[in-house]
């Protein structure tokens, strides 16, 4: 038990591998990103009057990547927003009791928007879905988002664990930075 | 089942569950997902279908949507801008540009009774136009100005106040992640409400430094002058935040001259940002790894907010009520400008309890279909928007900027904060008044804008 933040080891473990999968799919997704629009605006673009062919689609496919890896850490860092204020006038009880109620409902609602991305994606494959220029097929696109969306499942799961056995809900702690 | 019925209902289900801390993505999806199932069955019904061919009809439109319009939103290319712009922000946050903008402006006009009140709301203003987010502009500034004001004995009320209004200056002046958003769910330019935002930001700023003014000149123990800087300090502090208005000016006049478009102009600040962060030295690995996670955040938040609203906004349609509300509010003998002071009022009420961007996405279905219906332009209508959900953000009991004020300055109680604000809100109300009375306000930079 992490006795600082009040995270079991299990959770610390997952909350450690959702982290190094956001940092390096999130930052390399970012780097190619800005790189890439900044090249092919700036020299291939302005100065060369030779865009780069399909960059647009690989920014779009890096795009879907990049915020099929957010949604789960969304969740464990808390960037998906509540409505706090009606806690204040809840018992203790009945707030931790909706708490897990919620949850209960989240999970399978979650899970069903999992299953359908999954279904997308083999419906991608039987009406080749794909992008405009380079032709690429959005089924394994799907299917990255599909899984992503089943991690958000087990954050989701992980506080009900959480819930049920008595422990406040502890997000990731903060990665607030000191400005200069 | 009437079709108007089954939107009360559903939006009675939401406000349930959003209540009950459900998050409000995830509520506008489940809300959405089974008030498309009913609505669509219902409606079948209606045209005479069998019920089970009627159900099965409604399960397939509401699990297409499902899955249609999450992916629909995070492959859309027009919300490039989004990670791109808070990745600009984020690097700015900490590559010590904050600290350069709000020394220029102490150096300037900090010896001015509340100079350096006036000093902080001109820093934010600054660094609002690296950052789309009033939280980030809050934090960043209220960590550097707040010490300083503390030190030359400000009240607190004014320099908590002067901070948490200051920093809501993110949210109207581009890039900015609620015009953002409104563009998306509207269908409007992003290009066009980013230049929209630009003259209102400037006046809303003055309007800000004048609240400042009036304070100090009511309560001159408020904001005491600090030490004037002498004219070789003036030059240096301008000569620091040269890279910061360079990487402004090549982003925000790239956008208005139509060289760049919005996604390209995100992806060459970030860029650009990146780089005098680099050269300051100030990129170290752990930062650069926060950089990315708060990025990635923010990235969280917004997509799943905006794949919510898609959700969301189709179930509306399909009920109707969007537009019952919409006669019901014409129908009221009290005229455009009636309509649109009850709207802006159901928005500050809203702002009392409801956080800015679930606000905008919650009431935007309904809050459309009424600007079209009396042909607002709603590119002006969007910047009234914006300017509401920024009061909102420093509104008791939960304006989330002062709740920022309050981490950064624990000594100093809540309702001190929030009695420093009220200057600072009634200049927004002058605000949306001016805007009102001079569209031309916002309406001059998109009109005359290039590409």
């Amino acid at each position: 038990m992490d006795a600082g933040s009040g995270r079991p080891g299990w959770l610390r473990r997952l909350d450690l591998w959702v982290e190094w999968l956001t940092f390096l799919v999130g930052g390399i997704g970012l780097a190619v990103m800005v790189l890439l629009t900044t090249w092919n605006v700036v020299v291939m673009r302005k100065l060369l009057n030779d865009p780069i062919v399909g960059a647009e689609d690989i920014l779009i496919l890096n795009l879907v990547i990049l915020v099929a890896v957010a949604i789960p850490y969304g969740g464990r860092s808390g960037g998906h927003i509540e409505i706090e204020i009606f806690e204040t006038w809840m018992s203790k009880a009945f707030a931790r009791w909706s708490l897990v109620a919620m949850k209960l409902l989240a999970i399978p609602l979650v899970a069903v928007l999992a299953w359908r991305l999954f279904m997308s994606g083999e419906s991608a494959r039987e009406f080749g879905e794909a992008t405009q220029q380079l032709l690429i097929s959005y089924e394994p696109f799907y299917f990255a988002m599909g899984a992503m969306i089943l991690l958000y499942v087990a954050i989701l799961v992980a506080d009900l664990i959480l819930l049920l056995a008595g422990r406040s809900l502890a997000p990731m702690p903060d990665l607030g930075e000191e400005p200069q | 089942m009437s079709m108007s019925l089954i939107g009360v209902i559903g939006l009675l289900a939401l406000f349930g569950l959003l209540a009950l801390r459900f998050p409000v993505a995830l509520a506008m999806i489940l809300v959405g997902t089974l008030g498309t199932l009913c609505a669509q069955a219902n409606r079948f019904v209606g045209l005479g279908m069998a019920g089970d061919r009627a159900w099965a009809r409604g399960w397939n439109t509401a699990m297409s949507n499902l899955s249609g319009e999450a992916f629909e939103v995070a492959s859309n290319f027009n919300l490039l801008v989004i990670p791109m712009f808070v990745l600009m922000g984020n690097l700015a946050g900490v590559s010590g540009m904050s600290r350069d903008l709000f020394t220029a402006a102490h150096r300037w006009i900090g010896h001015f009774r509340g100079g350096l009140a006036s000093a902080t709301i001109s820093a934010c203003a600054g660094f609002a136009a690296l950052s789309g987010s009033s939280l980030a502009s809050a934090v960043t500034m209220g960590r550097v100005a707040l010490p300083e004001m503390k030190r030359f004995k400000y009240a607190p009320e004014l320099s908590t106040g002067a901070v948490a209004a200051g920093g809501t200056l993110g949210f109207l002046i581009p890039p900015s992640g609620g015009m953002i958003i409104y563009a998306v769910l509207t269908d409007q330019s992003v290009g066009r409400l980013f230049m929209a935002g630009i003259v209102p930001g400037i006046v809303l700023t003055l309007l800000f430094i004048g609240a400042v003014w009036i304070t100090v000149r009511l309560r001159p123990e408020k904001g005491p002058a600090a030490d004037p800087a002498t004219a070789t300090e003036r030059r240096r502090s301008i000569g620091a935040a040269v890279p910061i208005l360079l990487v402004v000016g090549i982003t925000i006049g790239g956008m208005y001259t139509g060289f760049f478009t919005p996604v390209e102009a995100s992806a060459v600040g970030a860029f650009l940002t990146f780089l005098v962060a680099l050269w300051r030295g100030s990129l170290d690995a752990r930062r650069l790894r926060a950089v990315v996670l708060q990025t990635m955040k923010a990235t969280a938040t917004v997509f799943l907010i905006i794949i919510g609203a898609f959700v969301f906004i189709p179930f509306m349609s399909l009920t109707g009520l969007a537009g019952d509300m919409v006669i019901f509010l014409t129908s009221l003998p009290i005229g455009e400008i009636g309509v649109l002071i009850v709207v802006i009022l159901i928005y500050m009420f809203l702002g009392t309890f409801l956080e800015g961007i679930a606000m905008l996405v919650l009431t935007i279905p309904v809050v459309m279909a009424l600007a079209t219906q009396l042909q607002w332009d709603l590119i002006w209508f969007g910047i009234i928007i914006v300017i509401v959900l920024e009061m909102g953000m420093i509104s008791p009991p939960v304006g989330i900027n002062v709740f920022v004020v309050k981490s950064i300055a624990p000594e100093v109680p809540m309702r001190t904060i929030f009695r420093g604000i009220w200057p600072f809100w009634f200049a927004m109300a002058v605000m949306i008044a001016l805007l009102v009375a001079f569209p031309g306000i916002a309406m001059f930079l998109p009109d005359t804008m290039l590409g």
